[in-house]
């Protein structure tokens, strides 16, 4: 409700600029992640902070190593913190027991996993419809869901085929599928694209933005290729397990974004200052 | 440096080896004891007057096919260990070891592993055997002391058999390793399990529409045969049933067939083969309990039909199990299909996903583990019947040391057969103790049409079918021989002693049948009755009985047979006893000869042997072949979840990120491996419950003659519980290491 009042305003206002009106979603305070024993410590995540607003479609982008997949296992609940706190509309997940995470990750979150991650002893059906039933959603109406959402993805002529049957981008669709089905308040995607050649990466960062626009998804995607990153509205840069950058899409097209992201591609890789 | 890496490999997989480790010491357990009372040695630590040449000899058959079954099992586990260590070899391969090497080194690593476990088990052999002479020492009603020993030359043999086994089986496993792709093995964990193509079952489908047209042959004479009593009106309700099924079952299955054909080519490809195979395994089960209900006295037919539809019986359900597991995931599909409410409520789409990808590649040998279970529980069930039959009422039979029937009428003769017993007891160091002569003679001397002379096959064939008489002296003379009290007859009254092997149950009834005797011009009535333990040369006749009357009756009256029963003043040694028998028979033998008569001996020392030998042979059969076969089949049901734990692995690895609690996870491994284990469990105590139904209502007398329905039943309750050990053992150890591959991921 409050969004549609958002963009209505937006609309009355002339501005194009929708993330004023946004709500924060995501909030994460100084959070750290070390690894190894007392004389010996990797910090793969070193005291990150940053916000993520409803609605809004985030790339994080480092080198291997940087910490990027830790930070994102940290937000899904899959790893567990070392220092910090992460709050997902207010709500400390840092905090949680496991009985909860569980819970929590089946009802707020959805995951894109660069090896698709779908079940292969179910139909892409029964994956997409997997995360229904996890939530115990009538069962009588879950099938009509599973089709509305497979339509949207242009997948629903593959609904009855198996994982091994389709292919590489197809797979990835049916994860997106399974990822927003339940309508997640964040949709995190780990590499999506790492497995698929280019036409059908493209193919899936159109899908993805398409969630983003149409559907309100926020999604938060992990990601070492510029072209990828270059469909989000906002890339923080990951270095050493610390945020390096923050690039705003803003009014720039898709080009000269993917050319921004480009020169600091280059200084992260090249000049070792700090150029925050 | 090989050789170092190869260890180091066996003791890292150490946990992976665990169940086929357990497994394999227990069966090299089994095999050394039942090699070791083949063993001299073995021979020599019993108590003297006791031989087990028998049993040896018998033994070299089930030894054989133990052996075989362990060969397979032995396979089996290095088919899984390769599979499960092929992306390992891959990876050495790429790192530039030659595969030949590779191979070689998987061969040493498993080698090492088997070597400990035929120790162990040897050791545990050790043991196996002492249970196996307690029993066996038990049944000669001896006591036994427990006693550490190691024979070399079973030793010897169990190393050389199960060595040649894994050396075998290794060098075939070193070829594998050494032909495949390098390719092939990094590539082999992210292929999907699917139906493989085969044969088998098509071929087993045509075998059983041969079988139901066969059996429709038979159903056609069954039903001409009684047509009569159906039109009369002496069949009931279900009898009818039974043969219009018989009729309507084999015309229904050649339709399904015709179908399926029909819309094949309508089709213009073949339909689904399991659909037709769904269909096949409910007719098929329709003809399982037809078949038990008409061979379990359903209909009155004679005992060879009764066979004939009791193998019907067996071949439908084989069928039927193969046809149940190739069926299974197709009717799950089409439930699945039909009811969403089915698949989605909780986490049932997952487990129903894990259970049909199984299912479906494993059809055949989810059959094989079924009717194998089946086997092993029947093995259990009828060991006791087995075991009882073999001793048959041994103390009964046994009951004289000497027990010599003839068909001598003559007085002239006793003389000549008390001489030679002696003689032979004399031969052997000792002396004739107690002796009896015993009488039998015809109560009723019109029902011989024949005399001995002229034609005397019919004669004794005529002799055979009477009821005979022996007097009240003889009778008590034999009793107390038997260390049994002397009866008293009142007047006017007979006695009746039965054979063991009658029902007691029936015998008042065959009192009354008997009724009144005349003998002698007097009558008597039935009296005391018996069936006390005085061996197996006393009664005679269709009621397997013998009259015993008062002297006086008995003048005059035609004898037809002499029994001569002796016992030595000390117990006599097998060996001893095996020459008495075989210089009575060479003495006797001659004798008959002149008389043109007959002549049967049993010396109790030699049929205790015989028959204690026969009976540990079928305890050790059955009983210790059930338990091999129950070990092998759980340890493949085991081997089969825990093969696949790295796809497992994932696969819950996936869910968990998705949500799916702790709980939820523990709950659907204890399903699927619930479901696993289950249904050949299932199929096969089924199974098993109508065989037993079978066999209690087809051999009732027997086994309350040989056993008693109670002894039976504490039999059954023991059986259980041993497979219920076994299998939760299992089902534990299984559990606890695929939660533990599960929870590695963590």
């Amino acid at each position: 409700m409050k969004r549609k009042q958002g963009l209505e305003i937006n609309a009355k206002i002339g501005l194009d600029r929708k993330d004023e009106f946004m709500s924060r979603l995501l909030r994460v305070e100084s959070v750290m992640k070390y690894y190894g024993t007392k004389n010996n410590v990797t910090k793969a995540v070193d005291d990150i902070s940053f916000t993520v607003k409803q609605g809004e479609f985030v790339g994080i982008m480092g080198a291997s190593g940087s910490g990027k997949t830790t930070l994102l296992n940290l937000l899904g609940t899959i790893d567990t913190v070392s220092a910090g706190h992460i709050y997902l509309q207010e709500k400390d997940i840092t905090e949680l027991g496991k009985k909860e995470l569980a819970s929590f990750r089946r009802e707020n979150l959805g995951f894109i996993f660069q090896d698709f991650q779908l079940l292969d002893t179910l139909t892409l059906e029964e994956n997409i419809a997997f995360s229904l039933a996890m939530n115990h959603i009538d069962t009588k109406k879950i099938p009509i869901r599973v089709v509305e959402v497979a339509k949207k993805l242009g997948i629903e002529d593959i609904l009855y085929k198996y994982p091994y049957e389709v292919s590489g981008g197809q797979k990835q669709r049916c994860a997106c599928a399974r990822a927003i089905i339940t309508n997640p308040n964040l949709i995190l995607a780990d590499e999506p694209t790492g497995a698929l050649d280019s036409k059908s990466a493209t193919m899936l960062l159109k899908t993805m933005k398409q969630m983003n626009d149409q559907w309100d998804a926020t999604i938060i995607m992990v990601t070492h290729d510029a072209f990828s990153a270059s469909y989000a509205d906002r890339i923080l840069f990951l270095r050493d397990g610390q945020i390096f950058n923050e690039i705003v899409k803003g009014n720039q097209t898709r080009k000269q974004f993917f050319d921004q992201i480009l020169d600091v591609m280059s200084v992260l890789g090249g000049d070792m200052q700090n150029v925050r | 440096m090989f050789a170092k890496l190869a260890m180091r490999n066996a003791i890292r997989s150490a946990k992976d080896y665990l169940v086929y480790v357990i497994t394999l010491v227990l069966c090299v357990g089994m095999f050394y004891s039942f090699m070791a009372i083949t063993s001299p040695h073995y021979q020599q630590s019993l108590p003297v007057g006791y031989d087990l040449v028998l049993l040896k000899r018998m033994l070299r058959i089930p030894v054989i096919l133990i052996t075989l079954l362990i060969t397979f099992l032995v396979l089996y586990v290095n088919s899984y260990m390769l599979k499960k260590k092929q992306r390992m070899f891959g990876v050495q391969i790429v790192l530039g070891m030659e595969q030949k090497t590779a191979g070689t080194l998987f061969f040493f690593e498993t080698a090492l592993i088997s070597g400990v476990s035929i120790l162990l088990g040897i050791l545990l052999g050790t043991v196996f055997m002492q249970l196996v002479t307690s029993v066996i020492m038990h049944s000669f009603g001896e006591s036994y002391q427990f006693l550490f020993a190691l024979y070399p030359d079973t030793v010897g043999i169990t190393v050389c058999v199960f060595l040649c086994s894994f050396f075998i089986v290794g060098i075939a496993n070193a070829i594998r390793i050494g032909r495949k792709k390098i390719i092939d093995f990094l590539t082999a964990d992210k292929l999907n399990e699917g139906r493989k193509k085969e044969f088998f079952m098509p071929i087993l489908t045509l075998v059983y529409l041969g079988i139901s047209m066969q059996f429709a042959y038979e159903s056609i004479q069954l039903f001409s045969d009684f047509q009569e009593k159906m039109q009369a009106g002496d069949l009931s309700v279900l009898q009818q049933v039974m043969l219009y099924s018989a009729l309507i079952l084999p015309v229904l299955n050649i339709m399904t067939g015709i179908l399926y054909i029909f819309f094949s080519i309508k089709k213009k490809k073949l339909c689904s083969f399991q659909k037709l195979l769904l269909v096949y395994a409910v007719e098929s089960l329709c003809f399982v309990v037809l078949s038990l209900m008409i061979a379990g006295k359903g209909l009155p037919i004679p005992i060879q039909k009764i066979a004939v539809y009791f193998l019907y019986g067996i071949g439908y359900f084989i069928f039927f199990i193969f046809a149940f597991f190739y069926s299974i995931s197709e009717a799950l599909g089409i439930w699945k299909e039909k009811s969403d409410h089915f698949k989605y409520e909780q986490n049932r789409l997952f487990l129903i996903g894990q259970i049909n990808t199984k299912l479906r590649s494993n059809s055949r040998l989810m059959g094989i583990l079924s009717g194998a279970l089946l086997l092993a529980i029947v093995s259990f069930l009828i060991e006791p019947f087995m075991t009882g039959w073999a001793l048959g009422y041994l103390e009964q039979r046994a009951a004289y040391d000497i027990q010599l029937s003839t068909s001598l009428q003559g007085e002239e003769q006793n003389e000549e057969v008390e001489t030679i017993i002696r003689e032979a007891l004399k031969q052997q160091g000792y002396e004739l103790g107690e002796y009896a002569v015993v009488e039998r003679v015809l109560l009723d001397e019109t029902a011989i049409t024949v005399e001995k002379q002229e034609d005397p096959v019919q004669y004794r064939r005529e002799i055979n079918q009477q009821m005979l008489a022996m007097s009240l002296s003889d009778y008590n003379n034999i009793r107390l021989m038997a260390g049994l009290k002397v009866i008293q007859l009142q007047p006017g009254y007979y006695a009746s002693h039965y054979s063991h092997s009658m029902n007691p149950d029936k015998i008042p009834a065959l009192q009354e049948e008997i009724g009144i005797l005349t003998c002698g011009g007097k009558q008597y009535e039935p009296g005391h009755w018996d069936q006390d333990p005085m061996g197996e040369a006393l009664t005679n006749g269709p009621m397997d009985n013998i009259v015993i009357l008062p002297d006086e009756a008995m003048k005059n009256r035609k004898v037809v047979s002499k029994n001569y029963y002796g016992k030595p003043t000390k117990t006599m040694t097998y060996d001893a006893a095996v020459q008495v028998e075989l210089a009575i028979y060479d003495q006797m033998e001659q004798l008959v000869e002149r008389t043109d008569d007959t002549m049967w001996l049993r010396m109790r020392t030699v049929q205790r042997n015989q028959g204690i030998n026969m009976a540990v042979l079928m305890k050790l059969l059955f009983f210790y072949g059930g338990v091999i076969l129950f070990i092998i089949i759980f340890t493949i049901l085991s081997l089969q979840q825990l093969s696949d734990a790295e796809v497992f692995k994932n696969r819950f690895q996936i869910i968990m990120r998705l949500g799916v609690s702790k709980r939820s996870v523990d709950q659907i491994i204890l399903s699927q491996m619930g479901l696993w284990f289950g249904l050949p469990i299932l199929l096969a105590i089924i199974a098993a419950s109508f065989f037993v139904r079978f066999c209690f209502t087809v051999f009732r007398d027997v086994i309350t003659v040989y056993i008693g329905q109670d002894q039976l039943a504490q039999s059954v309750a023991i059986a259980a519980g041993i497979m219920a050990s076994i299998a939760v053992c299992y089902f534990v150890v299984t559990w606890i290491l695929f939660k533990r591959n599960i929870e590695e991921t963590k």
